[in-house]
């Protein structure tokens, strides 16, 4: 296996009596996107900055293509950062700011002229190159900064929420050409947000952390269908969360105590067996059932409400022992349902996890 | 608003502004007055512009005010700054006391200030002059420079130094291109803030200066002493414009756009 382009071993930040990071193993493979997720406050920048060496970490090594980098300075690391404020240099012009990092290097003049303009048209900025920071709009600052990090042919590009300025619409370009840019460059990019979305969208792998600690690393169908713990299946997408005891098992099966009915999940998607677990259900993966299914797993629920989000109607179901689930309608059973109806809420046993309660 | 509401407040707003400026216009007036006297007007003159120049003692008080002012101005000015700097960067227990403390001279009584100083010098038994007079102006500017650098500094990006560091530059570097540059307007104002208080001084100069170190200021108050004659309206009003130009551009360099 080839060495990987960005690894972090055991590696822990501690600020006085805070702690920022702890246990962060993670290996980045060359040419790989891989997204840091988590809540404001989790970690997620400060184990950036520590691969950037803005902060040194308490415990641990950082290594980048190779080498060990915990004590190397950020200006000889072949790593460049997107930051989120953008921080262009404004007493400077757009060409002034993308060959800032090929001046430190001493690339000659007729070069850096080349490789700007090329970047320039890259991001399709080049009628801009002689404008100054505060004449651009956001989306163009946010490319000129992309263009100023890449521009120095980085190892690894790294991004800290560098989309969360924007608004929607453009967020959500910019995603496109973000990961269009990384495929067509074959960069590494270690991407920082807090938009579950955003993650999901562009990433090959996404790491999930929390209070300073990972808590899934895996692909993107893999932490929105088998999120690990009850925090990663909140955070990510909607969910429907049960809470229950397990009963008894077989070889395919764990069946689960629910609003006095048995539940029954794939051993399989079982990340714990306590006593007391919780199943996660996505509410697309549900659906309302005429009658009881053999193949299916069924609850009998009140429809409580109905609620028109435009893409979907979500329909809000009351179980019997009073928990609330969302169920969303179907293309088939459109208006077909009123309030009050008792109906059944089937999903098939392999759309459910089991989670510590 | 309806013309009846609008006439006092322009009233108003008129005898605002005469009361603060009809004084400087007259005395800007009788400068160019042929007449000994302030009461009467006898017609448009430079005479007393033209005597100030044959004055020694007003020339040699001008030529130690502008020495003070300008070595006052570098070395606040870069303590200043460094200061200013230090206290945005770093972060260290009993920040906040140390940082209020540095503004405790700009409300101080200048007397108490003036006092405090002459008391210090003869405790450590330096001897009153140019010196004296120096660092007196120096320790009474920095408070104004550390201001306004701050300003400056509280609408600064931090990144934008961590910038420059990923793209290869080295402290020195991102200093020299990046910081200076963009605190460069705000260095230049405080320098300028610091140049007018040290030539304006004149209480804290009053008891630090020795007999051969009279600076304008305290050249004019002496002066004055003995009526106020048309040559100090010509001199007052030179300060005048000497001091308003340097505020003036202060202000450009402060709100200029970034």
């Amino acid at each position: 296996m080839s060495v990987p382009m960005v690894e972090l071993k055991n590696v822990a930040k501690r600020f006085k009596d805070f702690v920022a990071a702890e246990n962060i193993n993670i290996s980045v493979e060359s040419g790989e996107f891989l997204t840091l997720l988590g809540p404001s406050g989790c970690g997620k920048t400060t184990t950036l900055r520590m691969i950037a060496g803005f902060e040194q970490p308490t415990e641990g090594e950082v290594w980048v293509n190779g080498q060990m980098v915990n004590h190397v300075e950020p200006y000889k690391r072949d790593v460049n950062t997107v930051f989120q404020s953008y921080a262009l240099f404004p007493h400077m012009s757009v060409f002034n700011n993308i060959a800032y990092g090929l001046r430190m290097k001493k690339v000659p003049k007729s070069e850096i002229k080349e490789r700007v303009e090329k970047i320039l048209k890259l991001v399709q900025l080049e009628k801009f190159s002689s404008r100054k920071p505060h004449q651009l709009s956001g989306g163009q600052k946010q490319r000129v900064a992309i263009a100023r990090a890449l521009v120095n042919n980085p190892k690894v590009l790294l991004l800290d929420e560098p989309l969360g300025a924007l608004d929607l619409k453009l967020r959500k370009q910019m995603q496109v050409e973000l990961k269009h840019l990384q495929q067509e460059l074959q960069i590494t990019f270690v991407y920082v947000t807090h938009d579950q979305e955003e993650a999901l969208t562009m990433s090959d792998r996404i790491i999930i952390m929390n209070d300073g600690m990972i808590e899934q690393i895996g692909s993107p169908t893999e932490i929105y269908e088998r999120p690990k713990t009850r925090f990663i299946a909140d955070f990510i997408g909607e969910t429907n969360l049960f809470e229950g005891a397990v009963t008894r098992m077989d070889d395919q099966f764990v069946y689960v105590n629910c609003a006095s009915q048995e539940i029954k999940v794939h051993r399989e998607f079982t990340s714990d067996l306590s006593d007391q677990v919780s199943i996660a259900v996505r509410p697309e993966k549900m659906k309302i059932l005429p009658a009881p299914d053999e193949e299916l797993t069924a609850i009998r629920g009140i429809l409580r409400e109905k609620i028109y989000v435009g893409s979907v109607t979500k329909l809000i179901f009351e179980f019997p022992n009073g928990q609330h689930v969302t169920v969303n309608e179907t293309e088939g059973h459109r208006g077909m349902s009123k309030i009050g109806d008792q109906l059944y809420i089937g999903w098939h046993p392999k759309d459910s996890v089991i989670l510590r309660a | 608003m309806s013309r009846l509401t609008r006439l006092p407040s322009v009233a108003y707003a008129v005898f605002i502004y005469s009361f603060l400026y009809v004084p400087i216009a007259i005395l800007v007036a009788y400068s160019f007055n042929d007449s000994k006297l302030n009461a009467v007007w006898k017609g448009f003159t430079f005479a007393w512009y033209a005597k100030l120049w044959t004055n020694t003692s007003i020339l040699e008080a001008a030529k130690i005010s502008l020495t003070v002012g300008f070595f006052s101005t570098v070395i606040s000015t870069m303590l200043g700054t460094l200061v200013a700097v230090g206290m945005y960067r770093y972060r260290f227990r009993g920040k906040g006391m140390i940082d209020a403390m540095l503004y405790v001279p700009l409300v101080m009584s200048e007397i108490v200030m003036g006092i405090a100083l002459l008391a210090f010098f003869s405790m450590i038994k330096v001897p009153l002059g140019m010196g004296t007079l120096l660092i007196a102006h120096i320790t009474f500017s920095i408070p104004f420079v550390v201001v306004v650098i701050n300003a400056r500094l509280k609408g600064f990006d931090q990144s934008i130094e961590e910038a420059s560091k990923d793209l290869g530059a080295n402290e020195w570097q991102t200093f020299r291109l990046i910081t200076f540059p963009l605190l460069g307007p705000a260095i230049a104002a405080s320098a300028m803030l610091a140049f007018t208080i040290s030539i304006d001084d004149v209480i804290v100069s009053f008891f630090v200066a020795g007999p051969d170190s009279t600076t304008l200021p305290l050249q004019i108050f002496s002066m004055v002493r003995h009526g106020v004659t048309p040559e100090i309206n010509a001199l007052s009003t030179l300060m005048l414009i000497v001091t308003l130009t340097f505020v003036v551009f202060a202000q450009k360099l402060q709100t200029r756009k970034r």
